[in-house]
């Protein structure tokens, strides 16, 4: 398919590692746009986990040591050990706690007006179904096109939960950490699409 | 010959993004959530079993599927209506 119109392939790759880079470092946290996404499908309970930890953020490390061992007491009893001395911090590569549902809200918001913002930088929106001629060539156009978009956005929903994550998430953040189930989930989504594309344009 | 190498213990995958985990290292005395759950049979764990099913996992979520909130109220003056 023709790429005109597009940036060059390492302006995008260099945009797309800096925004990774970038968000871990402002964020502390794995980018995943479906892992974004998928916050607001479970909307109902994701306000109700903030409202529980509304609790938690008025709380002094005192305080929540404090309960925390009164909730050990509780459900350990006598197995639990009598010390109160702090212990050293786990060697783990520590997360930064789970940005608020505004914020992710914000981030989908930008993702749709970054989206718009660069259409119309490059000639305006386009009418009409379809994602183009060479989309049309390939696929299909027209109308039929919306109904394609429509069932392959529902696979891409399908598989992406299957695989605890995206492009961005396993493909961007978790090769980008070695991360052994990222590489093999974004060998198996990218070889699938080369192999896919090359059949749709008569290749294989 | 060498003795065979004790199998490696087998620990939560995600012990880099659970948010409870780092705040059982505050006191020795709450080392036995880790040494059960993280370490242990973090498959029965509240707070994994859900971020598996991709749903959102309070920071008060106790892995034993209790709440930390109400324990928390002595000691911030409040009633459990106000949480």
């Amino acid at each position: 398919m023709s790429t005109a119109g597009y940036w060059p392939w390492w302006a995008g790759a260099a945009a797309l590692g800096a925004i990774t880079v970038g968000f871990w470092m402002a964020v502390r946290r794995p980018l995943g746009v479906t892992g974004v996404l998928a916050r607001f499908v479970n909307l109902r309970e994701e306000i109700e986990a903030e409202r529980k930890d509304a609790a938690l953020a008025l709380a002094d490390e005192a305080a929540l040591a404090a309960a925390l061992v009164a909730a050990t007491r509780e459900s350990f009893g006598d197995a639990m050990s009598p010390s109160l001395t702090p212990l050293p911090m786990p060697a783990v590569r520590r997360s930064g706690a789970r940005p608020r549902l505004a914020a992710h809200a914000l981030f989908l918001g930008g993702l749709v007006a970054g989206g718009l913002l660069s259409r119309l930088l490059r000639g305006g929106l386009a009418s009409g179904p379809g994602l183009g001629d060479a989309y049309a060539r390939v696929v299909c156009g027209g109308w039929r096109a919306c109904a394609v978009l429509i069932a392959g956005g529902a696979l891409v929903g399908f598989g992406t939960a299957l695989a605890g994550g995206c492009s961005s998430g396993h493909g961007l953040f978790g090769c980008a950490r070695l991360q052994p189930g990222s590489l093999v989930a974004t060998a198996s989504f990218f070889g699938a699409a080369v192999g896919v594309s090359l059949f749709l344009e008569g290749g294989l | 010959m060498t003795d065979r190498p004790a199998a490696a213990k087998k620990t939560c995958s995600h012990l880099d993004t659970c948010e409870l985990f780092p705040k059982f290292a505050m006191k020795a005395a709450l080392k036995v959530w880790q040494s059960c759950y993280c370490e242990g049979q973090f498959e029965s764990c509240a707070r994994y079993k859900l971020a598996l099913q991709g749903r959102p996992v309070a920071q008060s979520l106790l892995p034993n599927g209790k709440e930390l909130a109400p324990m928390l109220l002595p000691w911030l003056g409040m009633n459990a209506r106000e949480v």
